[in-house]
């Protein structure tokens, strides 16, 4: 679930997640953030089932990377119901949602690049 | 050697008595007594056993020099003591011992090369004798037993199984190695009189006739509660109750249940789980308690339902098959995998087929009882599910509606909204409905013209929306759905609401 890309955490969440599999992201999301790069990815690009329990534990992860400064980047998932329940429960904004892995590869390097320099 | 020596009769006894303590296997023993012979007292050794039936047997053949070794085998007749063989000097004067048990001869002791050897070990070699014999009779009346105890376990199991349309019902037993005793394993499977079939699986602690006798009780046991019970904890409570009252204590794991066509409801008492494998290959181990039957007379037993879904396998099956490694955790994997294989290839005999896949021509140490459950491939356009509100369900309660999706035609899209409304709603009784035993719930969805209606329905009462920052599920489900209604009442609560794909698709625009 948890992969180094360039340097940059990513969690992909791929299949279905549910409560009772959601314990195991709550590692995987502490591991990614633990790298203290500056940014962290999540990735529902492949996910094609997702409930509740999971939006509620990403919401806590982005305030918690807000806490300790580091960035939070959410790769959408593909299907429209799915961006549509994010919608729904706030979970995106314009600043952390990215259509594609690759957008998101490209802020979270920015914002490495930035953390370096200074 | 010298002649006389006592010491070699003192190392003959000790040798003699290790190797029969060492098997049941008399073609393992034998041999190795016959060695000793050789070794200590005598130039060579043959040993002849009569059989129950009063034909000889040679189950020993040895010889210090192994040129003589082969002249004794090579003319050894079929029948020993039909013959004076072996008479051949060169191969040394023969000394008989006869083995007695009973009051009957059941075999030789032949001693090649002995006389004058041993001369005054007159005693030690009545006493060899003497221990031999013991160990042949007990060994034959062991096997005695356990054929016994074979006959009556086999007799003792179904020959038929039900045969209902889109269901098959299999089995395989395999008996405990040779070496080991016959347990109490038994499956059983019968119909009901309202068409349910009920199915039972179970291993009676300890060996022998006595495991097999009690095996035979509780089975029908629970073939007699199961006419007048529903609940299959209560038929598991019976059954109990007569164990306790048996002289002396026994302990019987079990698991039964009733099968309405749909539905599973079962009991467990201390047995491994059942294991059900859905057409995209998961396993999931389902939800068990309960004490073994006989130690405890109020111990609580709660039943459990589960709706099997399309093109998936249960399977109930005795310990034997995943502790036969010695290592429950590599068999459960191995029974994990042999049941995805299984799913995956659909053979004519499931039981059959994962005892030959995880087994693979073994023996284990124990017998091994396995019980399948097939129920066919169907296109699903409803749904009406019931299940005990357990986390696993809601894996499952997804996969049927991922069924329904596919026979009322919808889209990925329309499909990922309904199970995320269901989903949630289900979820809400797994986490709220009930305080601690899980009750049931049920997943009911029709289609109506171009609406889906759905209907869940739980016997507990919903917790008030979280503060903690969860509590999402009903604002999900209304913004997904349409028409949602909570209906609480003291009975339960009820949620109903409508997926109406074209307007949902309109909407999204």
């Amino acid at each position: 679930m948890l992969r180094d890309v360039d340097g940059i955490p990513v969690v992909e969440i791929q299949g279905e997640i549910d409560l009772l599999s959601v314990q195991r992201l709550e590692v995987e999301l502490l591991s990614a953030a633990a790298k203290d790069v500056g940014a962290v990815i999540v990735s529902l690009a492949d996910t094609v089932y997702f409930d509740s329990a999971v939006i509620h534990r990403l919401l806590t992860f982005r305030r918690q990377m807000s806490v300790i400064r580091q960035n939070f980047y959410l790769v959408q998932p593909r299907l429209e119901a799915g961006q549509r329940l994010l919608l729904i429960t706030g979970l995106t904004s314009k600043n952390d949602r990215c259509a594609s892995l690759e957008e998101a590869l490209a802020l979270a390097s920015q914002v490495r690049f930035d953390r370096q320099r200074t | 050697m010298n002649p006389g020596d006592p010491d070699a009769s003192l190392r003959l006894l000790a040798d003699a008595s290790k190797a029969l303590a060492s098997s049941f296997d008399l073609s393992t023993t034998l041999p190795l007594v016959a060695r000793s012979i050789a070794a200590h007292v005598a130039d060579g050794c043959v040993i002849d056993v009569i059989d129950d039936d009063g034909q000889h047997h040679v189950m020993a053949v040895t010889h210090r020099d192994p040129d003589a070794e082969q002249r004794l085998l090579a003319s050894a007749p079929a029948e020993a003591a039909e013959s004076d063989w072996p008479n051949d000097p060169e191969v040394g004067a023969r000394t008989d011992l006869p083995l007695r048990a009973r009051g009957q001869q059941i075999g030789t002791i032949i001693l090649l090369g002995a006389r004058g050897r041993v001369g005054t070990d007159s005693e030690a070699l009545a006493e060899l004798a003497a221990r031999v014999s013991l160990s042949v009779d007990n060994t034959r009346l062991y096997k005695r037993e356990r054929r016994l105890a074979q006959i009556l376990q086999t007799a003792l199991l179904p020959t038929t199984l039900p045969q209902t349309p889109g269901r098959a019902y299999h089995a395989a037993y395999v008996p405990a190695s040779d070496e080991a005793e016959v347990g109490g394993d038994w499956y059983d499977a019968f119909p009901l009189a309202d068409g349910s079939i009920a199915l039972s699986i179970g291993d009676v602690a300890g060996h022998g006739l006595d495991a097999a006798v009690i095996m035979g009780e509780v089975r029908q046991t629970f073939r007699v509660a199961a006419m007048y019970m529903r609940d299959p904890s209560a038929v598991l409570d019976l059954a109990n109750q007569l164990l306790l009252v048996r002289h002396e204590p026994i302990m019987v794991t079990a698991i039964f249940g009733i099968y309405d066509g749909k539905t599973f409801t079962y009991g467990s008492a201390g047995h491994p789980p059942p294991i059900l494998c859905t057409e995209n290959g998961n396993v999931d181990r389902l939800p068990t308690d309960g004490l073994p039957l006989g130690i405890e007379p109020n111990g609580t037993r709660r039943a459990w339902t589960i709706t099997i879904p399309p093109s998936s396998l249960l399977v109930l099956y005795t310990d034997g098959l995943i502790e036969f490694t010695r290592d429950v955790t590599e068999g459960e994997t191995l029974l994990a995998q042999a049941i995805t294989d299984e799913v995956k290839s659909r053979s004519s005999n499931p039981a059959l087929s994962i005892r030959k896949r995880i087994l693979d021509g073994r023996q284990s140490s124990d017998d091994v009882a396995i019980l399948t459950l097939s129920v066919g491939d169907c296109v699903v356009k409803e749904l009406d599910l019931r299940y005990s509100a357990v986390p696993l369900a809601a894996s499952l309660v997804r996969q049927s509606i991922g069924r329904l999706a596919q026979g009322v035609d919808l889209n990925p899209d329309q499909t990922f909204s309904l199970q995320v409304a269901v989903g949630e709603a289900v979820s809400n009784v797994i986490e709220h409905a009930y305080l601690q035993t899980p009750g049931p719930f049920t997943v009911r969805i029709n289609k109506d013209k171009d609406q889906l209606h759905v209907r869940i329905e739980d016997e507990g009462r919903w917790r008030p929306a979280r503060q903690d920052g969860r509590g999402y599920g009903l604002s999900i489900i209304r913004s997904l759905m349409n028409n949602v209604e909570v209906n609480l009442s003291s009975g339960g609560t009820t949620l109903t609401f409508t997926h109406d794909p074209r307007a949902r698709r309109k909407k999204a625009r």
